[in-house]
């Protein structure tokens, strides 16, 4: 049975009804990068591509400018523009979620969640591909970072249940308020010079404010640190679990009370 | 069993974006649409206002009303897009919508993956698509376009895909805003057998029409509206007759209403074209 009413209900729910229908947004993810890449010869390894040559490029300049060693450099930025690229790409993506979606949302009942979900999933599947780019500097470099690196794996989910906290608050405001979606961009850009991804975190003292406020300092930690070989700090683990508990609030909170008026807003 | 049951509701729709209506617009307005109320905050559309019936199986409701009335915003209300301000909607089993032929089909994927999305967001499983996928391939006779992007169809090629896709669903709840169709005159009277199947294997139809034929061909019981309200709900026959007395009415007023005009101001008719 299902009921549409005026009066409060819970939307919790959205989450478990999301994840039944994996069917639907895991489909819907592997067709968006199927579908932009089914006339290219290379297809989805055109990501990948382009992101190594980037890497490649800067981490040439960087190591000159750092005056340090490829060998050190090149991975720490690779690993490190890789889980970035991630981050960036979703909190990008976010605040036009639902306007680029209208037509399912104001066409047919659709768990909103489910949209996001989709993304979610999209990004974690050009991710995927990147991984290759981590492999290849494993090779080159003759890195063997171990049994450690397994860690990634609890880091990376960690950071996606981050992510999705705050792309619920962000989707539902950025469909409200047009201004958000180029905030956003511009904060993104600040991001990633402010974050250590092109720069060595020893760079800056210890006590910067800079490495202690910004989250993305320990989101890379967790996934990058592991990757290259050296657990993450136990504070990382700490400080992600505190956002995510932070942002799961006001996620509920911006769900709870605006989910409803999204079809009015887009 | 399936059901639906609405009590009470009112919806008022936010006009996020729009500011400073002129009250020359909200004056014409309101001839047609909803109320709309602007406070100081938001501009608000009373969309719907004390909308209550219900519905069992073998109900076939048909939403009359001219433009505005609420029956598109209602169809809405019953698929759960719209959440009522006011009010509370009740439905038991599969509801599918036909309020947008074409949702979610995606240029550059193939027929087939069209098919697919389109199940799956109605919530279909992929195996009931998959037992579904020769029936449909079979009434688009597509053939071997179904493998190539929508992108290189023709628009009556897609819209038989999906036309044949979302009539190949089983719904208990069909809601319908006019009947669907394809432009295709080969095709009309298949599409016309298909559709007529379709709808008698809903249990429950929601129709909004413009068209009397179509109403008292599907429909037993109806409902008419007017700026968000019900007006009366009855037979089909009672709720037309109802209509054209009231529209018959409603210009003898206006007619009055304009000589009224010009009574008061003589200067009006040197104005007027002719």
């Amino acid at each position: 049975m299902q009921q549409i009413n005026s009066a409060k209900k819970n939307r919790i729910f959205d989450v478990i009804s999301a994840l039944a229908a994996y069917e639907l947004w895991i489909y819907l993810a592997r067709q968006d990068i199927r579908l932009r890449y089914r006339r290219s010869k290379i297809g989805p390894f055109w990501i990948t591509l382009s992101m190594a040559i980037f890497c490649l490029a800067l981490g040439v300049v960087y190591s000159k400018l750092f005056k340090m060693n490829l060998a050190e450099y090149l991975p720490f930025l690779s690993v490190g523009f890789v889980v970035w690229g991630f981050i960036s790409g979703l909190l990008g993506e976010f605040p036009n979620l639902f306007v680029d979606n209208s037509s399912y949302i104001t066409d047919t009942r659709i768990n909103p969640i489910i949209i996001l979900f989709r993304v979610v999933a999209r990004s974690v599947l050009v991710f995927a591909h990147n991984v290759l780019i981590i492999v290849g500097i494993y090779l080159y470099f003759k890195i063997q970072p171990g049994m450690v690196a397994l860690l990634a794996i609890p880091g990376l989910f960690l950071v996606i249940l981050n992510l999705v906290a705050v792309g619920i608050s962000l989707s539902i405001v950025g469909a409200r308020f047009r201004d958000i979606a180029p905030t956003t961009q511009s904060l993104i850009q600040i991001l990633f010079f402010i974050s250590p991804i092109t720069w060595m975190p020893h760079l800056l003292s210890a006590d910067s404010w800079l490495i202690k406020i910004n989250p993305i300092g320990y989101y890379m930690d967790l996934i990058r640190s592991p990757l290259l070989g050296t657990a993450p700090a136990l504070h990382s683990w700490a400080v992600a679990f505190v956002t995510l508990a932070i942002f799961s609030c006001v996620a509920v909170w911006v769900y709870q009370t605006k989910s409803a008026r999204i079809p009015y807003w887009v | 069993m399936s059901f639906i049951e609405v009590k009470n509701v009112n919806l008022d729709y936010p006009l996020v974006g729009v500011s400073n209506l002129s009250l020359k617009n909200r004056v014409l307005g309101a001839a047609t649409g909803g109320l709309i109320s602007a406070g100081t905050g938001i501009p608000v559309v009373n969309a719907l206002r004390n909308i209550s019936f219900s519905l069992k199986e073998g109900d076939r409701l048909g939403l009359v009303g001219h433009n505005g009335a609420g029956k598109s915003t209602l169809l809405k209300v019953l698929a759960g897009i719209y959440e009522p301000t006011v009010g509370s909607v009740v439905t038991e089993g599969r509801i599918v919508s036909t309020l947008n032929l074409s949702l979610g089909m995606q240029e550059e994927a193939t027929g087939i993956e069209n098919i697919i999305v389109r199940g799956l967001m109605l919530g279909m499983k992929r195996s009931e698509i998959e037992k579904k996928m020769d029936d449909i391939a079979a009434f688009t006779e597509l053939g071997d376009y179904l493998d190539m992007p929508v992108r290189i169809y023709s628009s009556g090629m897609a819209t038989r895909l999906a036309f044949a896709t979302v009539t190949a669903m089983d719904s208990d709840i069909l809601l319908m805003d006019e009947v669907i169709g394809t432009g295709d005159a080969a095709f009309i009277e298949r599409a016309e057998e298909r559709l007529n199947e379709f709808i008698n294997r809903s249990k429950i139809i929601v129709l909004a029409s413009h068209m009397e034929k179509v109403i008292r061909q599907f429909c037993n019981v109806a409902l008419l509206m007017e700026r968000g309200e019900m007006v009366a709900f009855g037979t089909p026959d009672e709720i037309f007759s109802f209509y054209e007395r009231r529209a018959k009415e409603h210009r003898a007023k206006n007619i009055t209403r304009i000589l009224e005009m010009l009574h008061n101001n003589p200067e009006l008719m040197n104005k007027a074209p002719g």
